[in-house]
């Protein structure tokens, strides 16, 4: 009488790596092809608190008043705790605006994300500025 | 054979999750293009409103055309989801001339009004946007007055206002109330003039005057919190 339990456990094992091999290859086939940091997370925080302080005017009123302290407290309210941020302010030839730093601390020299914002003052003059929000997750 | 099942089935599973993750990351990607757009019609909106504010303190009638092509030309040069083209045209159609409406009559109602139409697209290889929009910026004031004789020619009389933006209450920043007697006179000057502010865009102005004139002019000057000017007269009733 021949024993078949040999038999048996090579077929197993020969089936084992099949579904090993089949999983990994749909694995590999679902994969996202967008790259998975946080920057995207990061821009569009930024955006959506310059956005918030740009819809009833504040924003560009606070710039042509240059009340940079108030700006930075509603960034500090804004933002999410942990967060870094610098914001730089230009005019319509791109020349700095801001005489004082936009800032809660030290930006980290790695992962810092930039997001660009037009503006225009709902004052009389009209100014235009272009904001840029530089940010980064803290130490 | 069954560990080999559960170790694909958590492998599986993880790629799952992963997909599903970067695929709300691509939809954070189109919200930042939302939020860009968002930006470009708040622009266009404080522009209009910058501009109405100048208008209506005196201001000449271009700066609404000067302000909105200064705010399309930066825009132009904005490169950051695609090439940004802003359009926008002025209303002409009445009671708008260039953009503005300005009217501050004598039947107890002025509006400042500022109206442009804008065509904003944004194009590249990933992102096609083609966004029409209006602007219409209106600041309006009405103005009822009553009177009840005193003594002579002596008046008490009460005028009330009422400010709105778009047709919904809102705060003045400054209200003035003037009145006729030969010449027009600060309200405010009067000693018994009480100011009244209801917290809604209603205010009520009281104060005793010397009117000899038979009809009790009064007028009153606003600027929104926008800074846009408006002003209307009125002529008050008697009471008795």
């Amino acid at each position: 009488m021949l024993n078949n339990k040999g038999q048996m456990r090579t077929i197993e094992a020969f089936l084992s790596i099949l579904l090993l091999f089949s999983a990994l290859a749909l694995a590999t086939l679902i994969s996202p092809a967008t790259n998975l940091d946080n920057d995207n997370t990061l821009a569009t925080i930024g955006m959506q608190a310059l956005v918030s302080m740009d819809t009833d005017g504040r924003l560009g009123r606070l710039i042509n008043e240059g009340n940079w302290t108030i700006l930075a407290n509603a960034l500090d309210t804004l933002l999410p705790v942990g967060l870094s941020y610098n914001l730089s302010v230009y005019d319509e030839e791109l020349q700095p605006v801001n005489n004082v730093s936009i800032s809660n601390g030290i930006i980290p020299d790695r992962n810092v994300i930039s997001v660009q914002y037009p503006c225009v003052s709902p004052r009389s003059q009209g100014n235009c500025y272009l904001l840029r929000l530089q940010l980064a997750t803290a130490r | 054979m069954l560990a080999v099942l559960v170790v694909s089935l958590v492998l599986l599973s993880t790629q799952l999750y992963i997909y599903e993750v970067g695929r709300s990351l691509e939809e954070i990607g189109s919200m930042r293009v939302n939020d860009f757009v968002l930006a470009i019609k708040l622009g266009s909106k404080h522009a209009v409103t910058g501009s109405l504010a100048n208008i209506s303190a005196g201001g000449d009638g271009s700066v609404l055309f000067a302000n909105l092509e200064g705010w399309a030309s930066f825009t132009g040069g904005f490169y950051q989801f695609g090439k940004p083209v802003l359009n926008f045209t002025l209303r002409n159609t009445l009671p708008y001339t260039n953009g503005t409406h300005l009217s501050w009559g004598t039947d107890g109602f002025g509006v400042s009004s500022a109206y442009a139409d804008f065509n904003f697209s944004l194009s590249d290889s990933q992102v096609d946007v083609q966004l029409p929009y209006a602007v219409n910026v209106t600041t309006s004031l009405v103005v009822e007055g009553v009177y009840r004789t005193l003594e002579g020619s002596v008046k008490q009389i009460n005028v009330t206002c009422n400010v709105l933006n778009e047709g919904t209450p809102a705060l003045a920043e400054n209200l003035t109330v003037l009145y006729y007697s030969g010449s027009w006179l600060r309200a405010d000057e009067q000693t018994s003039y009480a100011f009244t502010d209801y917290g809604n865009g209603t205010y009520l102005i009281s104060f005793e005057a010397d009117v000899p004139e038979e009809n009790v002019n009064v007028s009153a000057q606003v600027y929104d919190l926008r800074e846009i000017y408006v002003q209307a007269n009125a002529v008050c009733t008697s009471v008795t």
